[in-house]
């Protein structure tokens, strides 16, 4: 796991098994403890921050439903983000209209980032969604939610070889890309 | 060693862009929404769409403000189509009832408006180098159509700043017919160069009217809508009125222009008095206003009464003492029993005409109204209901159920006529909803 992005919550079995019950209250805690991580994967996945909410709000339901049958409460967390990226990218699956992508937005009145931070955003962006959904979210599982090569290639049903060997190419593409910045 | 698989500059990068991501969440409602949501899906016929994000009906109790009623509750059903400003662009979703699932329509797209019957969605497409396109969405089946712009689709200005073209504002950039048939926007070849143009909601037709204008006489001197008889009426410079029959066809001179009332046969006049007249001119029914002001004015829709906001104050900057007053044809004239201290908002009658909602005490920032109090009222000026947090309100169809939003509570409230049974329902977005209509 890399940086502070592996700090465990702390979440207690009986927490994790009054929220199986349905209790309310519990699992609220376990949502105020993961639900941002959650979203900010979803977001680098899908780009849309409505949709990665969806997305992650979609995937408590499965979440709750399944929690009964988490077998090791340590890897809560990475069950959680799992489950949100799989929906994410059912979601984008799903999609019947092709989003357009608004590299400029008109924004009148609002805050707006300095000139030379808001192109920086924009590159990322731009660069992201030229990958395929998979690419990003192995991008993301890597750096953002610091998920080891095996247990991405778990949710994305592909070898840890074949996981480091797309990364390693990502990687060296983004770098490419992005290096005028 | 160095890992191929990591690079700590873009994860960095990476870390920074995911906060778009994050918003201000409610993490019970989130909880109980899974919760519901999956008990539902086990009982619920036919399955849900997984699009839509299941949210909490925070319950059926009665708010501490309403008064109980011993009537029998009117059966809730239909949807609800709620618009409003996200990040500079629109965003819409629907809301079925009573369950209060909410599926997302347009999110984040250039000037998106709902239609008056909830029926469609419209918002503009934009490509660098070519004309705009018109997207008009069904709020059902959620396909779209693509109708071609005719150039840069132009917004009115923000009424507040007077900077535009805001395409974040409600009502800024589609004009539509009352029954969601019809659809205009101004359209732009260049700044000094703009037309209307008039399509059918289902892209069968599209129409541009009359001579070009300017980007900068939209809404002053350009402008039109669509009257209850279904005429098109359309304001030109230099031309002054013009009809055209309901899919812009036939622009012609006016012949006589309709009255202010829905049936066009009555005109309003405001001086020292407030005048019903004729439209020969002839007074029909009047009030001595007694040196308030007429800051808004709202119609029965069966042309039987005219509901009045009123303000004693003539600095229109001013929060000011505002009142509502209804004077009916026959010179019959009632003030509303509101605790108002300040300028009352617009009113809004029910389909029927017996009763209005009215935003009692709205307090405004920045030309937004962050916090009011909603209130129903009975022709007779009679104070029926009153309910905290509602600043937009509308009656459903059957005029059975009013639906209203708050500036504060990220809720729809769903009530009866009378103001009984409100169910309120958590809505799917933290911003300020600013166009709430029932899907006919």
């Amino acid at each position: 796991m890399v940086g502070e992005l592996a700090i465990e919550r702390g979440i207690a079995a009986d927490t994790l098994s009054d929220a199986a019950a349905g209790d309310a209250l519990a699992l609220a805690r376990i949502v105020e403890a993961y639900h941002d991580d959650m979203a900010r994967l979803c977001f680098v996945i899908c780009g849309d921050q409505d949709a990665a909410q969806e997305a992650v709000q979609a995937a408590w339901s499965i979440d709750w439903r399944k929690l009964g049958s988490l077998r090791d409460p340590a890897s809560l967390r990475a069950w959680l983000m799992t489950i949100a990226a799989n929906e994410v990218r059912q979601q984008l699956r799903r999609q019947k209209r092709e989003r357009v992508v608004e590299v400029e937005v008109i924004d009148i009145g609002s805050e707006r980032l300095d000139p030379a931070s808001r192109a920086g955003v924009l590159d990322l962006r731009t660069a992201l969604l030229q990958l395929t959904p998979e690419d990003r979210a192995l991008l993301a599982m890597r750096h953002v939610a610091g998920f080891a090569s095996p247990e991405i290639g778990e949710t994305l049903g592909i070898s840890a070889d074949a996981v480091r060997t797309r990364l390693s190419r990502l990687i060296a593409r983004l770098r490419s890309e992005l290096a005028d910045d | 060693m160095t890992d191929p698989t990591y690079d700590p500059v873009l994860a960095s990068r990476l870390r920074a862009y995911a906060e778009g991501g994050v918003r201000t969440i409610n993490v019970l409602e989130i909880a109980e929404g899974a919760i519901a949501d999956r008990r539902a899906r086990r009982s619920a016929r036919p399955a849900l769409t997984l699009l839509a994000a299941a949210f909490l009906v925070v319950g059926a109790a009665v708010a501490a403000l309403v008064v109980g009623s011993s009537r029998v509750p009117q059966p809730l059903t239909g949807s609800v189509v709620l618009g409003y400003v996200d990040h500079g662009q629109r965003s819409a979703w629907r809301v079925d009832l009573p369950a209060g699932t909410a599926t997302a329509l347009v999110r984040l797209r250039v000037g998106t408006a709902v239609s008056p019957d909830g029926g469609h969605t419209a918002w503009v497409e934009t490509h660098p180098g070519r004309s705009d396109e018109v997207h008009i969405g069904d709020t059902i089946s959620r396909q779209d159509v693509v109708v071609q712009a005719g150039g840069i689709v132009w917004a009115t200005w923000d009424p507040t700043t007077e900077i535009g073209p805001c395409y974040g504002c409600v009502n800024a950039t589609f004009t539509w017919s009352p029954d969601g048939r019809w659809v205009a926007w101004a359209s732009c070849a260049h700044p000094s160069t703009c037309a209307f143009v008039v399509s059918a909601t289902d892209g069968s037709s599209r129409r541009v009217l009359g001579p070009a204008f300017p980007a900068t006489q939209l809404d002053h001197q350009a402008y039109l809508l669509w009257r209850p008889d279904d005429r098109l009426l359309v304001h030109l410079p230099g031309l002054g009125f013009q009809e055209a029959d309901s899919d812009g066809q036939h622009l012609r001179a006016v012949g006589r222009l309709p009255g202010d009332s829905p049936d066009g046969r009555w005109i309003i006049v405001v001086d020292s008095d407030l005048t019903i007249t004729g439209l020969d001119g002839t007074p029909r029914s009047r009030v001595t206003l007694g040196g308030e002001q007429v800051t808004d004015v709202a119609w029965a829709p069966d042309s039987s009464m005219l509901a009045v906001s009123l303000s004693s104050s003539d600095d229109p900057g001013a929060t000011r003492a505002g009142n509502l007053g209804l004077l009916d044809l026959d010179g019959n004239y009632a003030r509303a029993d509101l605790l108002a201290d300040a300028a009352s908002g617009t009113a809004t009658w029910s389909p029927d005409s017996s009763r209005l909602f009215v935003v009692d005490r709205p307090v405004f920032e920045g030309g937004a109204i962050v916090a009011a109090e909603g209130a129903i009222v009975a022709r007779d000026g009679r104070l029926i209901e009153s309910f905290r947090d509602a600043s937009i309100g509308v009656w459903s169809a059957d005029g059975g159920h009013l639906a209203v939003a708050g500036p504060a509570s990220h809720r729809v409230s769903i009530l009866d006529a009378d103001g009984s049974n409100r169910m309120e329902i958590g809505l799917p977005t933290a911003a300020r909803v600013d166009q709430l209509v029932w899907l006919r």
